[in-house]
């Protein structure tokens, strides 16, 4: 079992033609916790899980995923959905599963069978028939089916219906890994609360909080949704 | 992981390509039974007036399916490196050069197919003994004649020619990688930024070879004209040697946008 921190920035800074998007971070997310990257838009979130992914690279600072540089070896920790559907639409669901099994050592056919049995998602039926909400099902889908160190969840819940948020949020809690974490970036953040171990605030590219979810409800009095309304009120 | 990669790139590729080279089959037989039915002896205007039409639609169908399969493969490379596909392509777990090599290959082959189809083509089509093929197979033997009165055309000069001619549809197919991924550094107008790389990038080229022309013809063979318009000649030697270059450079040019510059919107 891989010990030490799953995500460690150290001094991660970002710029945009001079502008910070992200501005010294220093951050340690730890394993086996499912925590909330919460931010209003333009915060920072997305430039974060870019560099993770090694979609991006920092202007200066370090990240260190499982104490390596993001390269080919974190690819293979890291199991991400990305905001947007990054599926080849010509391509039957059977053909992207059989896909992710090709690149992905860890990733569990059988695991993604029943899922897709679970929502009635035929896997005979080409992704460009899909509705929108179906095809961010199947991604999740394809990312919850890996083994992986660290599932980065970028907004997995904002394109599908209320009835299937509680199903995936459960497909979330129980298919990781219990050495494993998951960094879930949301807006809807009454409907994920639940299950957060962790919440990290950032705000024009700062952390300005980190802390367990139940510790902030205890402390402030309210819900973290209440707690991050007042925080980034307008 | 690069057969794999390889692998994935057919499977995406072939599901338009494949009809559109099917088609230049199918354009060639309906040309060829218009040449062999000897519809421009016929008597009757109408039948002179299909006969024309369905070689008019063989001319342009070639024409185009050409275009369409590199606009095809251009189309490919942005949506899958640089659009949302790209978030995908990105953090699968292989090397960059994979990537690059991966898309250059099935690129280079697919446009390679479609040229010996069209090449196979116009020769089954001269093969006929109407009177229109015979006309097409004397400018053939016109223009063959005309080069071997330059210079004599030897195995060496043609094997040459083919090698030079596989490296400088590499230096395009490249070029364009290299192009689409320059435009990437542009935070609006990533398209737009690509075609005007594409255009700076072709004027640099047309320069050096102007350079190159101009120095051989004051230096070494001033007197030597035949060396000018002989496609089977020793100029095979400056095209084969810039190809490559050109091939390292834009490969390199690739490999840099899509390892340290990525940045997908």
């Amino acid at each position: 079992m891989e010990m030490g921190p799953i995500v460690q920035c150290v001094g991660l800074t970002k710029t945009y033609g001079g502008k910070p998007a992200l501005n010294q971070i220093y951050l340690n997310l730890e394993r086996g916790k499912i925590i909330g990257l919460l931010g209003p838009n333009g915060s920072g979130k997305t430039t974060l899980i870019k560099i993770m992914n090694g979609l991006l690279r920092q202007s200066a600072g370090e990240i260190f995923i499982g104490g390596t540089k993001p390269g080919i070896e974190t690819k293979y920790k890291i199991s991400y959905l990305p905001e947007r559907t990054y599926l080849h639409s010509g391509m039957k669901v059977l053909e992207m599963v059989q896909y992710f099994q090709d690149f992905y050592p860890d990733f569990r056919i059988e695991r993604a069978f029943d899922m897709l049995h679970r929502l009635q998602i035929p896997p005979n039926e080409r992704l460009k028939n899909l509705s929108k909400g179906t095809k961010e099902k199947v991604q999740l889908i394809l990312v919850m089916s890996r083994d992986a160190d660290l599932y980065v969840l970028d907004e997995p819940i904002a394109g599908v219906d209320p009835a299937s948020r509680d199903y995936i949020l459960r497909t979330i809690v129980s298919n990781y890994n219990r050495n494993a974490s998951v960094l879930l970036s949301t807006h809807l953040i009454s409907d994920v609360e639940s299950i957060l171990d962790e919440v990290v605030f950032i705000k024009y590219g700062n952390i300005i909080l980190q802390a367990p979810a139940e510790q902030i409800r205890q402390r402030e009095g309210k819900s973290i949704d209440r707690f991050f309304r007042e925080v980034f009120a307008c | 992981m690069l057969g794999k990669l390889m692998k994935y790139e057919w499977k995406a590729t072939w599901k338009l390509l494949i009809p559109l080279n099917l088609f230049i089959v199918v354009m060639s037989v309906l040309a060829y039974t218009t040449v062999q039915l000897e519809f421009f002896e016929s008597n009757n205007d109408l039948v002179i007036m299909t006969g024309t039409l369905l070689l008019l639609a063989y001319v342009l169908s070639m024409f185009v399916i050409s275009i369409v399969t590199v606009i095809y493969l251009i189309y490919r490379f942005y949506t899958s490196v640089y659009g949302d596909e790209g978030y995908l392509l990105h953090t699968l777990p292989v090397d960059k050069h994979h990537i690059i090599v991966s898309k250059a290959v099935v690129s280079v082959s697919w446009v390679i197919l479609n040229i010996f189809l069209i090449y196979l083509s116009v020769l089954f089509l001269i093969s006929t003994q109407g009177r229109f093929s015979r006309t097409i197979v004397d400018g053939f033997e016109f223009y063959i004649d005309t080069l071997n009165n330059y210079n004599r055309i030897d195995t060496f000069g043609i094997f040459m020619t083919l090698i030079t001619s596989f490296f400088a549809l590499l230096a395009r197919v490249l070029k364009i990688t290299a192009c689409i991924s320059l435009g990437q550094l542009s935070s609006n107008h990533k398209v737009l930024s690509s075609i005007g790389f594409y255009y700076a990038i072709y004027i640099v080229q047309r320069m050096f070879t102007l350079l190159y022309y101009v120095i051989h013809a004051l230096v070494i063979r001033a007197a030597d004209y035949t060396y000018y318009y002989n496609p089977f000649g020793s100029s095979w030697a400056f095209t084969l040697l810039s190809s490559l270059i050109y091939s390292v450079i834009f490969y390199f040019l690739t490999w840099y946008v899509m390892d340290r510059r990525l940045n997908l919107d």
